[in-house]
């Protein structure tokens, strides 16, 4: 088990943003969080990344805590925030061998993930250019070669072709995709449910800091006999406790 | 991995740019004091003057002689605008007309008349030593006529007669007596040095606090921060990296800005004419180095908590104001009161200011008054380590990427977004 969520609660203030969700990820597959805007995808993915700490419920990544183990969990995973950025004083090649360090334990280590960082992010010559002068493509893809160059046992992508234009959303797609043949977990949220479709194994459905419906897109269609994962989701929405 | 991290702080934020326009201000403050010159100097010079004499009488030709032997005279004559002319070919700083009937006037035991007419090139402090320089020189010459005349009215001892008292000057400050100097020479001297030393306090916080506000700010605005926290690096590296290069950031920065304000501030020292050993051992400059130390660590840990209160980039530069405000507030204080003299209230808020305790060092330590020094540093260590051990507290915390939260009269406010 690559991730285990057990009846996982968290409060800000008086809202309830998670009202004790429930998920296993396995090895090898892209589980994907789906939901609206404020649903609590973002607070679980950051409580499973070690941002945030949970008030109740439990949470384990290869079977670390992430209350009692965290810096066991982070030596495992690679968080990519939503609408994230990189250092801008430092080019992209500065800001890949940045990240490289702190994971490679050898020279050899680091010069591979470098390699792996230069391949995905493929920028060419433009790596050398400072941050600041990137296109807002060019630094996710930055950021996602960031992510998985250090082949984290799990990746946690949140929202990871948000503000992307079609191409490269397709490529991005398509880097996951091979990231996770390569032997990868990734666990991932978005609101674009064609690409969900597209990218996952499993899906979580999620409303409300409420985990409504959990299975393989293709399942779920055939439940709800819809076309696709968005007739799913606003089937589930509108009949959620009550169908 | 805590060089890996300090190496890229110090990227972010000591850029090109930063060090080019701190690099600047010190060229134009250098330009500044180099224009202007040394006031030292200035008031040694021999003032160049002309002298319109229209009475050829025996008083008016020793008023002549005297000036002649205390200034440069340029012209000699009877034509007032000859003489201006000259003055203004040049660069003159004032004309002396002695009136027609000054010997005469005077031999009669009647108040004679002399002009003096300024010239001023401007408005500015060193534009008016020559002409003020000038006119202390004509309050001589009459304490000299005062003499003269007295002896021609058979006087004894004329010089007796209009100084019978023999001032001593000498000063009491903080049980340290200072032979020979008066109050204002003590307060110029002190104030010089003062100055320079507050400046320099707070430089090294404006710089080094607007550096790590800032670089929190980004890194929350940018995500980079969310990023870092997730990666197997402790977080008490990020915060030390970040301490570090905010530190020698400020260093280098207020370093940099410090040569050129001393050039432009050595033009306005003025020696000191007495003899007072004002220098400082190296057990001085230690305590005033730690003082200084133990006040960047305030700045610096109060900085950070402002930081990651901070919402993005834009709010952090908002904050930089309470920063500021306590900087500049300690150093106006301190120069119009001295801590002993301010009512209990305001020593106590004074004090609680650790920014007070690295500018007044320097007076401290000149004038034995090491236990207020002592007891400013330790509270000064007691307060940062208060203070880093909140932002410690908050980097392990949710607040970091929730926010802080404020109650207030029954609201409850969050500074930075979920």
């Amino acid at each position: 088990m690559v991730v285990a969520v057990e009846r996982l609660k968290k409060r800000f203030g008086t809202i309830e943003a998670l009202k004790g969700i429930s998920f296993e990820i396995e090895q090898g597959e892209i589980f994907g969080l789906i939901g609206p805007n404020g649903a609590g995808k973002t607070t679980t993915l950051r409580i499973i990344s070690t941002l945030l700490k949970p008030d109740e419920g439990k949470v384990e990544v290869f079977g670390h805590d992430v209350l009692k183990e965290p810096h066991e969990v982070r030596k495992l995973i690679s968080y990519l925030p939503e609408d994230a950025g990189a250092y801008k004083e430092l080019t992209g090649l500065e800001y890949l061998k940045f990240v490289a360090r702190f994971f490679a334990k050898e020279e050899k280590e680091f010069q591979a993930m470098l390699e792996r960082g230069i391949q995905i992010a493929n920028l060419r010559e433009r790596l050398k250019s400072k941050v600041s002068t990137y296109s807002k493509g060019m630094t996710r893809r930055l950021l996602i070669a960031r992510a998985l160059m250090v082949s984290p046992k799990l990746a946690i992508l949140d929202e990871p072709t948000s503000g992307l234009d079609v191409l490269n959303a397709r490529e991005m797609r398509n880097i996951i995709k091979r990231f996770v043949n390569e032997g990868g977990t990734v666990l991932l949220s978005s609101h674009n449910m064609l690409e969900v479709e597209f990218l996952c194994d499993r899906i979580a459905l999620i409303n409300n800091g409420s985990i409504v419906e959990i299975g393989k897109p293709e399942e779920l269609k055939q439940k709800y006999s819809a076309s696709n994962i968005e007739e799913v989701f606003a089937e589930v929405v509108r009949c959620s406790g009550t169908c | 991995m805590f060089w890996n991290l300090l190496k890229k702080e110090l990227r972010e934020v000591l850029t090109v740019s930063s060090v080019i326009s701190i690099v600047a201000m010190a060229l134009i403050y250098a330009m500044i004091g180099k224009s202007v010159g040394s006031m030292a100097e200035e008031v040694s010079k021999k003032p160049t003057v002309a002298v319109v004499n229209l009475d050829k009488g025996e008083f008016s030709k020793a008023i002549e002689d005297a000036v002649e032997s205390y200034a440069t005279v340029i012209y000699k004559g009877d034509n007032v605008d000859e003489a201006m002319e000259k003055l203004k070919k040049n660069n003159g700083s004032a004309l002396l007309i002695v009136q027609e009937d000054f010997t005469q006037k005077i031999s009669s035991n009647q108040q004679a008349k002399v002009k003096v007419v300024s010239i001023l090139k401007g408005l500015g402090i060193m534009d008016t030593i020559p002409s003020e320089a000038f006119k202390s020189f004509l309050d001589t010459l009459k304490h000299q006529m005062t003499l003269t005349l007295l002896t021609k009215y058979g006087v004894e001892n004329p010089s007796f007669v209009l100084d019978p008292i023999d001032r001593e000057e000498a000063t009491m400050y903080s049980s340290k007596v200072l032979e020979g100097m008066s109050p204002s020479q003590l307060l110029n001297y002190v104030s010089n040095r003062w100055l320079i030393v507050s400046i320099v306090v707070m430089m090294l916080i404006i710089m080094s606090g607007s550096t790590v506000i800032s670089s929190l700010g980004l890194e929350k605005e940018n995500k980079t921060l969310e990023t870092l926290l997730t990666m197997p690096v402790a977080r008490s590296h990020i915060i030390l990296a970040k301490i570090l290069a905010a530190t020698i950031a400020g260093l280098v920065m207020a370093g940099i800005y410090m040569v050129g304000f001393s050039l432009y501030m050595r033009s306005f020292d003025i020696p000191l004419s007495s003899g007072i050993d004002f220098s400082m051992n190296v057990a001085d400059f230690a305590l005033v180095a730690l003082t200084m130390f133990s006040a960047l660590l305030c700045g610096i840990s109060l900085a950070m908590l402002l930081g990651l209160i901070s919402k993005d980039f834009k709010s952090a530069q908002t904050l930089t104001f309470p920063l500021v405000a306590l900087a500049v507030f300690s150093m106006l204080l301190t120069m119009f009161k001295d801590l002993s003299t301010m009512p209990l209230a305001l020593k106590i808020v004074v004090f609680a200011i650790p920014f007070t305790h690295a500018m007044t060092s320097v007076r401290n330590v000149l004038f034995d008054n090491y236990s207020l020094l002592i007891y400013g540093s330790l509270y000064n260590f007691a307060l940062a380590a208060v203070l880093l051990a909140i932002n410690v507290k908050i980097f392990n915390s949710d607040s970091l990427i929730t926010g802080v939260k404020f109650a207030r009269r029954g609201l409850t406010r969050r500074f930075t977004s979920p």
